[in-house]
């Protein structure tokens, strides 16, 4: 603030209101909050308080202590069940040593505090102990430089108790010092104080004592009544040592003294007048602000007057007291504990009263109201206008009387109505005040325009007559334009616009008419101004909508509301009007619920800014006015604002906490001085400030995290814990995390803001979020990991704390997540497949050998069966027919040959088969070796690298294994198939499937090739009509095959004369209703007609001798006939063969079949 | 690095591709042997006159349909005098290993395929 002459006077005469027993009316710019029981404080009697390094303030009472955060209070007492809970209740002092740790005396013992296990350890005193304190009453406590405490002891009730112990806190040891030379009476001790020299200084009830380090020895300074360079007392009862490294020393009655250690020279302080000197020689408490400031407390214990708090400038003593009229003032009672938090705000804790703080940074705003009992003060709550007279002079308007204040006494002198003096005030509502000339002023009230004059103190009314014209309209005034130049007055009513011209005392209704309203916008006039800029423009704001008016040419510009559309007036009830110097084209309008407008002259168009787009925390304006930095200050339901036009989302709102009357201005009741400064009127009476004294704290809140919870359970800890623990640890289904946390900043702590952000360690840093004032953060579903909690706080002018207070937290991830199980499931995953795939090998190469030896088995069986039956049949046989004996011989040699044919053919073509399933084994046992070195080998290799190698191989695995399968059981059918024709031909007829019949001989005898090795060319020709057929499957089969086999004979032995001859066979089969056929047809050289005549007669055959038994197509006939079916031949030379077989599709018995 | 040994397998069963590819994985990783297969006698000869033209070994099974293996080798024979043909085929008949080398075949191998000895005799390589 700047100590510019006039405000230092107006502090200096504030300062002497305070002390006037009637009080003042006026608040001066020391303003008092409390703190009491009421917000939590366990006792409203303060005996000690202090701040520790993390910020929060402790507070002791004879009821426990307390410590608070701007929020809540912790509180710690007694508890006889808890040896950990602090010794007593009746906290006598507080210390904070240079290690950050709590020490806190009491009437019973002294206590340590240890923040992380939120327990005390309390020394005591025992009689018979020499290494214990002296006593367990503690009054006074400090550190000296080689870490000891010192501890005084005093006794209000028991003189005798008294001396200092000295603590060692790492070793224990313990000294005591009576301070006495008599017997064991110990002299008491109220003070202590360490001066930058390490000298210990201690009050004492019998002087002041000073403890030399240097050869451990005290010596003692007294009251000597011949030298006035001596103490002005011995019953020392407070001491400090000022930054200067003055010791001032306190006295119970005698007054403080300043000493200065090195010259020896005193100076006394003692009582005198009220603003000049202490009230009293009783000294409770002495602190220096950083400021320089000293600050004492005084008693009065004869009661004369209150107990005070100075303020001493190294000038003059400024009091501060209570009074019980006025709520901002110091609390009651005496001051006991005077403290200076590291926000500059001062605590002063009282023993009635409890704590009052006051923020040194930001001063409240002056504020002006009627107090019961003060007849000088003002009169009226409401105030609506303002008008200055002089530099100590204000006009206010009231709603009851017009005030003339005088600002340098603070008193208000009132101007009524007054029935029967035609010449006072013609209504005591005044609604508008403007000055005329240098003598005059117009006061607009609610029935009447006055002319005041200040040389006479006169007024000359100006009232409504019906029918005079030269009278105002009837109604109340709202607001008054002076027009100099034209010498006309502007007087804006309920009713309408009317202009007096002052000379004449004409007044015409310029266009008042309630009737008339098609030119102005509304009758209702709300206010008159005009801008230096433009004198000759009148804005007429009303009711319904903003008016301007050309004064010389008359001519009238409306603009009308329209909430809906952006560039119009935003509301239709038009409350204030100005302008920017710096803005010169526009006009600053405010509404009474669309917020604020700026109007473009240029453009004709608005733009507004409201609670929605901007940072106005209210719609309703009551009143604006401008300061000469460009901003608008602006009176809403909502507090104060100062509103930069420019940036529109920072403002700095004012409120009832900041010394603002109220959230309820009236409409028009703002004013600007020619000097800047900005007076606003409500309902509770008016502020007036200079907008120049107002700054930001600078001050950050410290920010400290007071706990956390997980899954919404508390965890127990002390904030010290947490702050000084390296990291929280959390599984990983504790990841529902919520952290508490304050901003220790008092001034206004619920407005003190928060922002967070949670960076995890593997991404990038996150945003801040924006808290607002919650102070409480929650992360719900955290993924496991390391984090890291930032914090950041503002006070409450919106200056946030650069340094954030930060705490680790590490979520582990479940032991299913974690990277040794990954790898060793990988692991054990890639061994347990390569077991598998082994085994899987081991399995088939078994079965494949099983199959090789069934085969070889069967192959061998069946031999062994041709030769016992052979000689079988030659015993059972022998005796019949021969024919019939060699018959059946060769038709089983046929079947033989036919089955040794196949199975030849067959054995041949497992080859292929089984040469794929070893090849395919044999790679994969050396893909496994390949496997197992690589698994051997990447020990030292990436998890990833490793997968590289493997997934092909196990690729490869999984490609021959299937290959291996596949052709395993191509073998599987082939020796399958082999196995059916083994079996014989004999057997009941069942559905089959006629088609897959045939593929199937085709195939026997395509691999087999005919037993030639020439491959053949078969063609289907199949009429897929026919489905299932009733036949002995194996039976037809044979004949089919017979046939083909004939038929690829046929035409391997067939020279053909045709040049592109390709030998085909077509077995082609047909759908006959009932009955189906098949053909069997080639294109081989033909069957001549004498031989076909012959063709199914039993051992005819055209092979030369040895090649074929000649009784295939015999068997082939006998088959076809027992199924009742038909077979023929048919044949052309050099034209092919086909043989046609018909055969009922359903057949119900077979006759005589072999 | 010397050049490959380019040649190319013939057979109708596809999954002889399969386990000559793997077989010689190695081989072919090192630049040794450079295989083209082939599942017809029609598409050898195809192959042989674009992407196959560069072989030096033909292996052959006998058993396919369409043109055999032996025609497939009396047409190389034929038209590429110089291209080495081995016929690989189930059949384990002296008369049709006569036939064979009666038409130019360099070798006969028989089903189921030792590749070693295949590696060692064809290839000279060590297996």
């Amino acid at each position: 603030m700047h100590r510019s002459g006039v405000q230092l006077r107006t502090l200096l005469c504030v300062t002497m209101l305070c002390l006037s027993a009637l009080g003042a009316s006026a608040q001066d710019l020391v303003r008092f909050e409390h703190i009491s029981v009421d917000e939590g404080l366990t006792q409203n009697e303060v005996s000690a308080a202090l701040q520790d390094s993390m910020g929060f303030l402790w507070i002791g009472t004879p009821d426990g202590l307390n410590r608070y955060d701007g929020y809540e209070f912790a509180v710690f007492q007694f508890d006889p069940t808890d040896p950990t809970s602090i010794s007593d209740n009746r906290i006598t002092s507080l210390l904070e040593t240079s290690n950050g740790t709590l020490w806190v005396g009491t009437a019973d013992g002294l206590n340590r505090y240890d923040p992380e296990m939120v327990a005390f350890t309390a020394y005591r005193s025992e009689r018979r102990d020499e290494a214990s304190l002296l006593s367990n009453r503690v009054s006074a406590l400090q550190e000296d430089a080689a870490g000891r405490m010192w501890i005084g002891h005093a006794d209000p009730d028991d003189p005798s108790v008294g001396g200092v112990s000295i603590l060692d806190p790492h070793s224990g040891q313990i000294d005591r010092y009576p301070l006495s030379a008599e017997g064991d009476e110990a002299v008491p001790v109220y003070a202590l104080a360490i001066g930058q020299d390490g000298v210990m200084w201690v009050g004492t009830a019998a002087g002041l004592y000073r403890w030399d380090q240097s050869n451990n020895s005290f010596s003692l300074l007294q009251h000597d009544p011949n030298d006035p360079n001596s103490l002005a007392g011995n019953d020392v009862r407070e001491l400090l040592l000022d930054a200067d490294g003055q010791l001032w020393i306190g006295f119970w009655g005698q007054g403080l003294d300043c000493y200065n250690p090195i010259s020896g020279e005193v100076q006394h302080h003692e009582p005198g007048p009220t603003g000049v000197e202490l009230t009293s020689g009783y000294i409770t408490a002495i602190a220096q602000t950083r400021d320089g400031l000293l600050w004492v407390g005084t008693a009065n214990p004869d009661g004369a007057q209150s107990a005070s708090l100075h303020r001493y400038d190294f000038k003059t003593f400024a009091r501060f007291a209570h009074d019980p009229n006025i709520a901002t003032t110091l609390g009651s009672g005496t001051v006991r504990a005077i403290v200076e938090d590291h926000a500059h705000v001062l605590w002063v804790g009282t023993d009635l009263g409890g704590l009052s703080l006051f923020d040194q940074i930001t001063k409240p705003i002056p504020h002006f109201f009627p107090i019961d009992g003060v007849p000088s003060g003002l009169s009226s709550p409401i105030v609506t206008s303002f008008l200055e007279e002089g530099k100590e002079t204000i006009w206010v308007g009231t709603a009851e009387g017009l005030e003339r204040f005088d600002r340098f006494n603070g008193i208000f002198r009132h101007f009524r109505h007054r029935s029967g003096s035609s010449n006072s005030l013609s209504d005591d509502y005044v609604t508008a005040l403007v000055a005329w000339g240098s003598d005059s002023m117009w006061v607009g009230t609610r029935n009447g325009l006055n002319l005041f004059r200040r040389s006479t103190g006169t007024f000359q009314r100006y009232l409504y007559e019906s029918g005079s014209e030269n009278q105002t309209g009837e109604g109340s005034i709202r607001a008054l334009y002076a027009d100099h130049a034209r010498n006309q007055l502007w007087i804006g009513a309920g009713h309408g616009l009317e202009r007096m011209d002052v000379t004449s005392g004409q007044i015409t209704h310029v266009h008042g008419d309630s009737d008339n309203t098609s030119e102005f916008s509304s009758d209702e006039i709300v206010g008159l101004y005009t801008s230096e800029a433009r004198p000759n423009t009148l804005w007429v704001g009303t009711e319904n909508g903003l008016n301007s008016v050309d004064l010389e040419t008359g001519a009238i510009a409306k603009y009308e509301a329209n909430a809906r559309s952006p560039s119009a007036l935003s509301h239709r009830h038009v409350t204030a009007i100005t302008t920017l110097p710096a803005d010169s084209n526009a006009v600053w309008v405010g509404t009474l619920a669309g917020g604020l407008n700026r109007l473009d002259l240029g453009t004709g168009k608005f733009t507004r800014f409201t609670r929605r787009n901007s940072a106005l925390p209210g719609n309703t304006i009551y009143g604006i006015q401008p300061d000469d930095d460009g901003f608008l200050w602006i009176a809403t339901n909502r507090g104060l604002v100062c509103f930069n036009p420019i940036l529109p989302d920072e403002v700095r709102i004012y409120d009832v906490d900041s010394g603002v009357q109220s959230r309820q201005f009236n409409v028009g009741a703002s004013y600007r001085t020619p000097r800047g400064e900005i007076a606003l009127g409500g309902v509770n009476g008016f502020n007036i400030f200079s907008p120049t004294g107002f700054r930001d704290s600078p001050y950050t809140p410290k920010v400290v995290l007071t706990g956390y919870r997980v899954d919404g359970r508390p965890q127990l800890v002390a904030p010290e814990a947490i702050m000084r623990a390296e990291q929280i640890v959390l599984s990983h289904d504790q990841n529902d995390v919520a952290f508490d946390f304050v901003g220790l900043h008092f001034a206004r702590p619920d407005r003190n803001r928060y922002r967070v952000r949670l960076d995890e360690s593997s991404g990038d840093s996150s945003e801040w979020r924006d808290l607002g004032t919650q102070r409480t953060a929650t992360y719900a579903n955290l993924r496991p990991g390391r984090y890291t909690f930032y914090i950041q706080a503002a006070n409450s002018d919106g200056v946030w704390s650069e340094v954030s207070a930060s705490v680790q937290m590490q979520i582990r991830p479940p032991w299913w997540q974690t990277w040794w199980f990954r790898i060793f499931a990988l692991v054990s995953t890639v061994a347990i497949a390569v077991f598998v795939y082994k085994r899987r090998i081991r399995l088939i190469a078994e079965r494949n050998r099983e199959l090789e030896g069934l085969v070889a088995e069967r192959t061998g069986e069946l031999e062994q069966q041709t030769t016992a039956l052979e000689s079988k049949n030659d015993q059972l046989e022998a005796t019949l027919g021969q024919l019939r004996t060699a018959q059946t011989r060769l038709v089983q040699a046929e079947k033989l040959a036919s089955l040794g044919r196949v199975t030849a053919g067959v054995a041949h073509e497992i080859k292929n088969p089984l040469n794929f399933v070893n090849n395919f084994a044999q790679l994969s046992e050396e893909l496994t070796e390949e496997l197992r070195t690589e698994l051997a080998s990447s020990s030292d290799r990436s998890v990833g690298d490793v997968l590289d190698e493997l997934n092909p191989i196990l690729g490869d695995l999984a490609l021959n294994a299937a290959k291996i399968a596949e052709h395993g059981k191509r073998a599987d059918g082939i020796v399958k198939s082999m196995l059916l024709h083994a079996r014989g031909t004999s057997g009941d007829p069942e559905p089959t499937s006629l088609h897959t019949l045939l593929d199937e001989t085709i195939d026997l005898i395509v691999h087999s090739g005919g037993g030639d090795g020439v491959p053949v060319n078969i063609e289907r020709d199949y009429d897929e009509r026919i489905g299932d057929v009733s036949i002995v499957r194996q039976a037809i089969g044979r004949v089919v095959l017979n046939l083909l086999e004939n038929a690829v004979y046929a035409i391997h032995t067939y020279a053909s004369p045709e040049a592109d001859y390709v030998p085909t066979i077509t077995l082609r089969t047909g759908d006959l209703g009932q009955n189906f056929q098949i053909v069997v047809e080639d294109n081989g050289p033909g069957i001549p007609e004498d031989v076909r005549v012959h063709l199914f007669e039993p051992f005819f055959t055209t092979k030369p001798t040895g090649d074929g038994t000649g009784l295939g197509l015999s068997l082939a006939h006998d088959i076809i006939h027992s199924h009742h079916g038909e077979i023929t031949a048919s044949s052309e030379p050099e034209q092919g063969t086909s043989f046609t077989i018909v055969l009922p599709k359903i057949v119900e018995s077979i006759e005589g079949a072999d | 690095m010397s050049e490959p040994l380019k040649a190319l397998v013939v057979d109708d069963e596809p999954d002889v591709q399969l386990l000559f590819s793997q077989r010689f994985r190695r081989e072919t990783r090192k630049g040794l042997v450079q295989l083209t297969f082939a599942q017809s006698g029609q598409e050898a000869l195809d192959a042989l006159k674009t992407e196959a033209a560069d072989v030096v070994l033909v292996l052959s099974d006998i058993n396919m349909p369409g043109m055999t293996g032996l025609e497939l080798l009396r047409e190389i024979k034929s038209d590429y005098p110089e291209l080495r043909v081995m016929m690989v085929t189930a059949y384990d008949d002296a008369t049709m290993q006569e036939e064979a080398f009666s038409h130019g075949a360099e070798g006969y191998l028989t089903k189921p395929i030792d590749f070693t000895e295949l590696k060692r005799d064809v290839f000279a390589l060590e297996a």
